[in-house]
Formats: C-alpha cells, sequence, structure tokens
C-alpha cells in the first residue's frame, strides 16, 4: 500500500509538472550546417558553412525568415519540389545586412540546366544573351557552360542561365513570370530546356556576410 | 527402433540436403569465372520496369564483374590511380571511357587473354561528333577475344535488373535505395534532406565507399546502383541526343540525385569526360 502511494504520488508530479509547459508554440529552429523539409505546403531548405544560420517560419505558409552571421557560405528558401513555368509571387518584407543573390534557383534535367534568377543581387558571366523584360524591369541575361562539373546527375558538361534585375524592392509584392523566362532560354539560350526538377525562392550570401531576410513566397 | 528410424531419417536429410548444396555449387562453379566476375545467364528481359522489358532484346550469355573495379585492381594493372578518394576497396573513379578501354586491354595482355579492342590513337574517329572530346581515338572492337571489355548498355540493364530471376525492383537488388545504394543523401558524414545543393554535399564528405558494402541484387553484383556511374561501350542515342555525342553511362552514384537511380535510367556523358563519381566494371564474353 505504502509503495502504491509513492507511485501515485510521482505520477502526480510528472503530471504537474507537464501541464506547465507552453504549447501551440513553434520554436526556432536552430539548425545545424544543413537541414530542409516541408512547412506550410512549401519545401523549404537551408545549408550554411562557417558562421551561423537559422530558419524558421513565423507566418506558416510560404513565409520563412533566415538569419546568417559571418557565414562562409549560406543557401536558403521556400518552393516547390518540381518546378514549373509558374508565376512566383514573392515579398521581402525585411532585408538587413549584405547579401549576393536573392531569386529564384532551380534545375531541368534532359537537358540538364541550372537557373537563376536574380531579383536583388546578380549573377553574371558566360556569354551574354542581350536583355528581356518581364514582370515590368528588365533582365540581362547570360549563359555559362560547366565543364565536368557537380551536378543533380553527378558530374557532367551542362549549360547555366543566369537572368538578372537585382532591384527588386522590400515590402512590396513582386513576381517572377516563370514563363518568360523560360520562354526565352528556349528560343535565345540554344541550349534546350529539359523537365523540371526543384525550384525555390532563394538567398545565397558568401565572403563572411550577415545578414537576415524575412520572405514569403507563393504561386500566382 | 524408433530412435533408429529417426535418427537415420534425419542423418538421410541432412546428407540430402548437404548433396544438393553441392550441385548447385557445381552448377555456378560451372559457369563462374575468375577474377571476380559472375555468370549472367542470358535471354529476355524480364524486369517489368526495364526500358526492354516487352520488346524482343535478347542477351547472350556473358560474364560481368561482381563489384565494380577498385582502385588496387586498377593499379595492379596500370601502376597509377587517378581517383580523387583515395582507397584499395573503393571503385576508382576519374578515369574517361578511353582509360577504361585500355585497362581492360592491359589487363586482358596481363591475365593472358585475348585484348577484346584494338585502339589507333593516332587515328581520329570519324563517327565522333563531340566538340568537347579532344581525344576521338580509333578503337574497333574484336568479337571473338575473350578478354576484358566493357559491358553494352543493353548488358548492363540486364544484369542489374537481375536478369533471367529478376524480382522487378526498381533498383538493382531492391525498392528501397538505401538497402543497395550509396548515392547522395546516404554516403556522407550524417543522412541529407531536402534539396540536393552541391556545397552541401561537399560539407557532408560525401563520396565514394568500399564496393560490396551495400546488398547485392539478384545475381549477387553490388553497386549497379550509386557509388559510381559505370561506363558503357556504347554511343547513347534517344530521340533528342544523336549518336556520337556522348557515351552511355549507367547506374547512378554517391552524387546523384535518386530521380536517376533507378535502373531504367539512361545516362552519359563525353568519352574523355571525368570525374570523382565515375568508374566501371569488367565484362567478358562467355566461351571464348
Amino acid at each position: 500500500m505504502k509503495k502504491l502511494l509513492s507511485l501515485s504520488a510521482v505520477i502526480l508530479l510528472l503530471f504537474s509538472a507537464c501541464s506547465d509547459q507552453s504549447e501551440d508554440v513553434v520554436p526556432e529552429v536552430q539548425l545545424k550546417a544543413y537541414s530542409s523539409g516541408s512547412n506550410g505546403g512549401y519545401f523549404w531548405s537551408l545549408y550554411r558553412e562557417g558562421g551561423s544560420a537559422s530558419i524558421s517560419f513565423p507566418n506558416g505558409g510560404g513565409n520563412f525568415q533566415i538569419s546568417y552571421s559571418n557565414v562562409t557560405d549560406v543557401v536558403g528558401g521556400k518552393g516547390w519540389s518540381t518546378g514549373s513555368s509558374r508565376t512566383i509571387g514573392y515579398n521581402i518584407g525585411y532585408l538587413s545586412g549584405s547579401y549576393n543573390f536573392i531569386g529564384v534557383y532551380g534545375w531541368t534535367t534532359s537537358p540538364l540546366i541550372e537557373y537563376y534568377v536574380a531579383e536583388k543581387g546578380s549573377m553574371t558571366g558566360g556569354t551574354s544573351l542581350g536583355n528581356m523584360s518581364s514582370d515590368g524591369h528588365s533582365y540581362s541575361c547570360y549563359k555559362q557552360q560547366r565543364v565536368n562539373a557537380p551536378s543533380i546527375q553527378g558530374t557532367q558538361t551542362f549549360w547555366q542561365y543566369k537572368d538578372t534585375w537585382g532591384g527588386a524592392p522590400t515590402g512590396s509584392n513582386q513576381k517572377v513570370t516563370m514563363a518568360n523566362h523560360i520562354n526565352n532560354w528556349r528560343s535565345k539560350g540554344g541550349q534546350g530546356f529539359g523537365n523540371h526538377n526543384y525550384q525555390i525562392f532563394a538567398l545565397e550570401a558568401w565572403g563572411n556576410r550577415s545578414g537576415s531576410i524575412n520572405a514569403t513566397v507563393w504561386q500566382q | 527402433m524408433k530412435k533408429f528410424v529417426f535418427t537415420g531419417l534425419t542423418a538421410l536429410m541432412i546428407t540430402g540436403i548437404a548433396c544438393s548444396k553441392k550441385e548447385s555449387e557445381n552448377k555456378k562453379s560451372e559457369h563462374e569465372a575468375p577474377g571476380n566476375l559472375v555468370f549472367v545467364s542470358g535471354g529476355t528481359f524480364t524486369n517489368t520496369t526495364s526500358n526492354l522489358h516487352g520488346k524482343r532484346a535478347n542477351i547472350s550469355d556473358f560474364y560481368i564483374g561482381k563489384y565494380e573495379v577498385t582502385q588496387k585492381e586498377w593499379t595492379d594493372v596500370m601502376q597509377t590511380n587517378p581517383s580523387q578518394f583515395k582507397g584499395d576497396d573503393l571503385p576508382v573513379e576519374m578515369v574517361s571511357w578511353y582509360d577504361c578501354v585500355e585497362y581492360c586491354n592491359k589487363r586482358s595482355i596481363k591475365e593472358g587473354l585475348e585484348p577484346y579492342y584494338t585502339v589507333d590513337k593516332n587515328k581520329k574517329d570519324s563517327d565522333n561528333k563531340s566538340a568537347l572530346d579532344s581525344i576521338k581515338w580509333m578503337i574497333t572492337s574484336n568479337a571473338t577475344a575473350n578478354g576484358y571489355r566493357l559491358p553494352t548498355e543493353a548488358e548492363w540493364e540486364y544484369a542489374a535488373s537481375g536478369g533471367q530471376i529478376s524480382r522487378n525492383y526498381t533498383y538493382s537488388g531492391s525498392n528501397d535505395l538505401n538497402e543497395v545504394a550509396w548515392y547522395w543523401r546516404n554516403s556522407g558524414d550524417t543522412i541529407l534532406t531536402g534539396g540536393w545543393f552541391w556545397t552541401t554535399l561537399e560539407k557532408n564528405h560525401c563520396r565514394t565507399k568500399p564496393v560490396g558494402s551495400k546488398k547485392p541484387n539478384e545475381l549477387g553484383l553490388y553497386d549497379m546502383t550509386g557509388n559510381v556511374r559505370e561506363w558503357c561501350v556504347d554511343w547513347y542515342e534517344d530521340f533528342q541526343m544523336v549518336s556520337g555525342l556522348v557515351r552511355s553511362q549507367r547506374g547512378c552514384s554517391w552524387m546523384g540525385a535518386e530521380d536517376f537511380c533507378p535502373i531504367a535510367y539512361r545516362g552519359s556523358f563525353e568519352a574523355n569526360g571525368k570525374g570523382p563519381d565515375q568508374g566501371f566494371r569488367v565484362c567478358r564474353t562467355k566461351n571464348r
């Protein structure tokens, strides 16, 4: 009987301790160097080398927040595991510090293509494809061949398409009509365009940069 | 009496089992070739996931390497080791299609076999239309030779899919990629999730692994899916790519995404291309 009472007491104590915990709070996710998953119906990913970085999803849906400090490299964002010619809506609600690229990044196969659409920052280098207009502004377009380089298919020789606007404001809804970029790559790129693999709206920063971004992505 | 009958029957059973095991081993040894090759009994493609299932393609009996060619095997023949990741039991990598052809011939000579290929380094192959291939050696085959060679793409797919004893797996030996293959998610320090970023793989130290360290397929072949992509002898050709630009490669690697790991996935690369995820395994024609 004494033993039963002691056990009951312990159980009661445990329950009372548990009920003191707060609930329905999604803690900020502090990650190791690389992590990813699915949040709010979107595919997300974060990679970091050096320094520190974290990703959280304060507002659910397509929203993400990345803070990084003194990173050798950080790449992260939200999007889709299968890309398409979708019109990608985004709003960079908050941006501080320094970065190299913010925009759409993805791959296709058959042919193998790696592509960038820089809404802030820039991605250039290679052969100029001239300019194109989309969503009310002008992009400078480049293509570059990567020889014996790593890819989602392994070491391959493949082409990159890199379109840069760079003038996106913060705090207002913007869009990237991927169909315009893809049609331009198909008609002027000369290297074709394949079957979609993943496609994300991402930030990349390297060279000991620090900063923070809170952005939301959606399909229009 | 009961004890005697029981003991006797048990002894008979054990003897029977031992004898049939020896018989099947004998049957196996009839076709077993030296040098870690496995006999592959020919026929049509029974694996329902195969590109050639239901087609008239018929493969002749042949021998294929149980493992990808290791760095030790390569060094024993070539006296060099070009691989990025060093280790005797790791698959050799950083080898072009031409390098593999040369290995086959040199190993054949070393083992007293007739070289399968004739290599003319002074003549350009007029069928080679690649703008990136700076080598373009003229290489012809001697179909009656008993020496080592690369598999054809069809032979590779036939063997990877399990031949006549296929269980219709999507990957070579299983429908669970992790059971049979080293690929980008599991070939490094920790298991990776989410999207493929090259820098993620680099920092996770994704790399080749010792041959034979995952489960084999139905024919006892290891790493047909994953570890290193494997050169085949053929020009790669499909409705988008004409013959003469790139050579066939199959099997995915420690670097590749899982989309490209099914047995039926057809890869390719310039013949002079090299990468830390590209290697091969050898074949020999039967009854030569």
